[in-house]
């Protein structure tokens, strides 16, 4: 079966922001041969993810005035996705839409996604029945997850975070080799640098003395706050995730920056009733950290309140981010009953909220 | 086309993804992918955005536009979940048209369809009931015509 997930019936042009193939997008990002290398034979790691994911069906040629209720009948009737493009016919001028004052193109493409053992068939006639539609013809294919995580790894650029400080993908250079380059490989845990959560947290433990100590970073995603830690001079990190995908990424991305000794990584449970994960890790490892840092989002801050606090060592400093600027409020109350001089600070409408434990 | 440039829209999205459990794993990825939309930062927008509610899913509607950039809006759950509280379910049927897992009375149906009409312009409120209906058969639940019967 056909591997495509924007597949066009041979009759007309689907005009659409296509994903780049990854090699078109790394040539324009101007990576040597060698990088291209490291990229593919990361690929190649990523091999289980070539198994289908889900089913398309391909609507085409739906008038405007229905793709609409077809697309939202599909997802009441078990549509994972409805995406709904132009669809013009080779050599016909484009259609013109503007925003969602105006209706919809005359002629469109509707994409749905399903899961893979969906019955289709019997949605769309059952659509066919609600909607009192003459007839409905789609076309119908198996979906693979590389095209996605190609596209998100070929969004892997190098990132500047602050003044001689860089993430850098395993297969770019560093512009600066002089500068303090986290190198990052391929992967779809969160922390790629790009959000500016990842950049506010980093800024600030760029802005600490970290010699000689004890890290735990809780939601490590990719591992990037950890490893940026230990490059700084922190001597050790504890990292936890309750994505087994983000444990193996920030494993990897230990062992880029020749960090593989100092940083541990286990996985966790997404709540507080679930096991501490420093049980996984030998006895004799520390449970206080001198510095407990959490990229994550208001409620697991907000549940996990006592275990960060009891990870935190008396004198420790706290960073908490993956919060909206309304939200800093929350957080701070949350954890003032244990720590004090709090900072509050923000980059467009994200915010970090710092502190330090009460003695 | 002069003066006030409007963004020119190229494709819309609907997607039902948990509060706060958006990732970029399907459905999200493909269907974002698509639009060659940036993955991660949907999903962390969206995950703090929907930081409130807890487990719930929700319908959203993005638009995309020529410029890559793009708006989304949260609509409410979607019509399974509504039926699932409605009579008190955890999950729809295992083998569905064998298996009968509840009822639910036409009369709520129809309440449920008021609360959900607004999240779906252009159709009637017949045609929702309608889509109600096949979404109860689908999942192993029988419509009856009164509350006392269900």
């Amino acid at each position: 079966m056909s591997s495509s997930s924007s597949s066009s019936s041979s009759s007309s042009e689907a005009v659409t922001r296509t994903v780049l193939g990854w090699s078109a997008a790394m040539m324009q990002s101007g990576v040597s041969p060698a990088g291209m290398h490291a990229f593919s034979a990361a690929s190649a790691a990523a091999a289980e993810a070539s198994l289908p994911s889900s089913l398309c069906a391909t609507f085409s040629a739906v008038s405007g005035d229905i793709a609409e209720q077809l697309s939202d009948c599909l997802l009441g009737l078990g549509a994972q996705s409805v995406v709904v493009q132009e669809a013009r016919a080779e050599g016909q001028p484009e259609q013109e839409k503007f925003g969602a004052e105006a209706g919809l193109w005359d002629s469109c493409q509707v994409l749905a996604h399903f899961p893979l053992e969906h019955n289709v068939d019997e949605t769309v006639a059952a659509v066919q029945d609600i909607l009192e539609l003459p007839g409905l013809s789609f076309e119908l294919e198996e979906v693979v997850d590389q095209e996605w995580v190609e596209q998100i790894k070929a969004s892997y650029v190098p990132v500047q975070i602050a003044e001689g400080l860089y993430i850098v993908p395993e297969w770019s250079e560093p512009a600066d080799p002089a500068a303090l380059n986290i190198r990052l490989t391929p992967g779809v845990a969160f922390g790629t640098g790009e959000h500016p959560t990842t950049k506010l947290c980093l800024r600030y433990l760029a802005g600490q003395d970290l010699q000689g100590c004890s890290v735990c970073d809780y939601g490590t995603g990719s591992g990037v706050l950890a490893i940026a830690a230990l490059l700084m001079g922190a001597s050790s990190a504890v990292g936890t995730d309750t994505d087994p995908l983000a444990v193996r990424a920030a494993e990897a991305n230990a062992g880029l920056n020749g960090m593989q000794g100092r940083f541990s990584v286990v996985g966790c449970g997404a709540n507080l009733d679930d096991a501490d994960p420093l049980l996984q890790l030998e006895p004799s490892t520390p449970r206080l950290f001198d510095v407990v840092v959490a990229n994550i989002l208001r409620g697991p801050l907000l549940e996990l309140q006592p275990r960060l606090t009891a990870y935190c060592r008396p004198g420790g400093r706290l960073a908490l981010s993956g919060i909206l600027a309304e939200q800093a409020p929350d957080v701070v109350a949350a954890y003032s009953p244990y720590f004090e001089d709090f900072q509050v600070s923000t980059e467009g409408s994200w915010a970090l909220v710092t502190a330090r434990r009460k003695q | 086309m002069s003066q006030a440039a409007k963004r020119k829209a190229v494709a819309s999205i609907r997607l039902l993804i948990n509060a706060g459990a958006a990732k970029p794993a399907p459905p999200v990825g493909p269907a974002l992918g698509q639009a060659g939309l940036n993955i991660m930062a949907f999903c962390k927008e969206f995950n703090a955005k929907t930081a409130d509610f807890k487990d719930v899913p929700l319908r959203v509607l993005i638009k995309v536009y020529e410029d890559k950039s793009y708006d989304w809006t949260l609509k409410g759950p979607p019509s399974s979940w509504y039926i699932k509280q409605a009579t008190g379910l955890a999950r729809g049927a295992d083998r569905t048209g064998h298996e009968t897992v509840g009822t639910i009375s036409l009369k709520h149906l129809y309440e449920i369809a008021k609360v959900k009409a607004p999240d779906m312009p252009g159709m009637s409120l017949r045609g929702v009931v309608k889509c109600l209906m096949s979404q109860c058969q689908s999942m192993g639940v029988r419509v009856v015509e009164r509350p006392e019967d269900a």
